[in-house]
């Protein structure tokens, strides 16, 4: 098997759910998608190092982030893995700066105020470094939580729904630019959506999963073809809250 | 005057002493009680709760068995030290605690279960460690919550009464706290005395439950 950037294979039980999935990714944009409770989210924090699996691997380029066997747990500091989390998850008593050298803190000042600078031109908020969080319009705040994931140089970007709170003409925008973003950094990027339109327009693949297992893997462009029961079924779910 | 004068700052000392450790030991419980789930935590926080509801002059009945004469605390202190603990200022200030740290336990809970624990997440991801976690995300965005925790346990703790007479007595010069001295003024008549402290409490707690109100305003 050829080695991919993205490694996944876990298993993990969660209340009276379950989950056992096996991907991976190489550098590019693949979108996780199901709908609510199929445990998107649960597989992205065990990723990130916030939920242990029960068994099964995680392997990160060439770092073992998970090893059930060799009882091997990285913890989250050190796994370099950047998560944007579906409210974003915004220091409200940090301004934007603050925010985005959240996690490079412990750089040099002169290091520190070069990568803001690349960030903010990055993600398009240039001169907005001292605002505060409650200043911010749903598409900037967005982009904080990008340029403050990004910022310490992860191997790995992890995105839990993240347009969801923007309207469509934003969420377009925005995409487009999470599709360029990623051919600059060149990692791998697992987007956790529930819009099939989002999925394939922005990943070349889709892992579609069911009730804590894949029920597929293929291209993303195959989901337009699906039939149109379960195009509803994902629609109604997305609206039951 | 001298009576007024002490118990004023008596009251004050036992106070600012006891809500030090409250806040201390409270915030953790409190920490404790929102963060993490164990055997026996609908327990403990129940625990927190009683002294809060029961009459004082109950715990300070259960003050007494642990730290008096024959209690098991008291007799391992008179054993090491030779000193014994009631009829004290440190008495009061034991007093003072057990009755405010509930106050402190719930404001703190509530203050951090207010804190989006995807923050918390987030700051491990970036690299944080849990302790700067506490420092750097948890605590200041808990902290207008703790501050008025620490507040409404100051003015508990200088309004206690019930627990502190059964405990520490009400001897004048010693331990004779304000709500001891009002409650000895109004039986002996001393009308002054009584409407003095009466204002001198009214408006230091007034004034605090405003300040808690101003810090209560959010993010």
């Amino acid at each position: 098997m050829v080695s991919s950037a993205l490694n996944v294979n876990i298993q993990a039980k969660i209340g009276s759910f379950e989950i056992d999935v096996s991907f991976a990714l190489d550098s590019e944009i693949v979108s996780l998608i199901g709908p609510s409770g199929s445990g998107k989210s649960s597989i992205l924090n065990c990723i990130a190092g916030l939920r242990r699996p029960d068994t099964g691997t995680i392997i990160c380029g060439d770092s073992l982030f998970f090893d059930s066997e060799k009882n091997v747990s990285v913890p989250p500091q050190k796994r370099s893995c950047a998560y944007v989390l579906q409210n974003l998850a915004l220091f409200p008593h940090m301004d934007v700066a603050q925010n985005i050298c959240f996690g490079i803190e412990k750089l040099p000042l002169a290091i520190r105020e070069k990568r803001l600078a690349e960030l903010l031109a990055l993600v398009k908020l240039e001169g907005l470094e001292r605002r505060k969080i409650s200043q911010l319009s749903g598409g900037q705040l967005q982009r904080v939580a990008l340029a403050r994931a990004l910022a310490p140089q992860p191997k790995v970007l992890l995105l839990d729904e993240p347009f969801s709170a923007l309207d469509s003409e934003l969420r377009a925008e925005l995409g487009q630019e999470l599709l360029s973003l990623q051919e600059q950094l060149a990692i791998p990027v697992l987007l956790v959506t529930h819009s099939k339109a989002e999925a394939m327009r922005l990943s070349k693949t889709a892992i579609q999963l069911q009730e804590g297992r894949v029920k597929s893997i293929g291209s993303a462009l195959e989901l337009g073809k699906e039939p149109a029961a379960f195009h509803n079924q994902s629609q109604s779910v997305r609206f039951s809250w | 005057m001298n009576d007024i004068a002490f118990s004023v700052s008596l009251s004050l000392w036992v106070a600012a002493i006891s809500t030090l450790f409250v806040a201390i030991i409270g915030s953790a419980m409190g920490y404790l009680l929102a963060r993490t789930r164990f055997p026996g935590h609908t327990l403990l926080d129940a625990l927190c709760t009683l002294p809060l509801v029961l009459p004082p002059t109950v715990v300070g009945f259960y003050l007494l068995a642990v730290f008096g004469h024959s209690g098991f605390m008291g007799q391992i202190l008179y054993k090491l030290t030779g000193w014994s603990l009631v009829f004290t200022w440190q008495a009061a200030v034991i007093a003072a605690f057990v009755i405010s740290l509930p106050l402190m336990v719930k404001t703190s809970r509530a203050a951090f279960e207010t804190v989006d624990r995807g923050l918390e997440s987030v700051s491990l991801t970036l690299g944080k460690s849990e302790w700067e976690t506490l420092l750097k995300v948890t605590l200041p965005l808990a902290s207008r919550g703790l501050l008025a925790g620490v507040a409404l346990s100051f003015t508990r703790a200088i309004g206690e009464f019930g627990a502190t007479l059964m405990l520490a007595g009400n001897i004048p010069g010693k331990t004779q706290t304000i709500p001891l001295l009002i409650f000895q003024a109004t039986q002996s008549g001393e009308n002054n005395v009584v409407f003095a402290l009466v204002i001198i409490m009214s408006l230091f707690t007034l004034s605090v439950l405003l300040l808690i109100n101003k810090w209560g305003a959010r993010w």
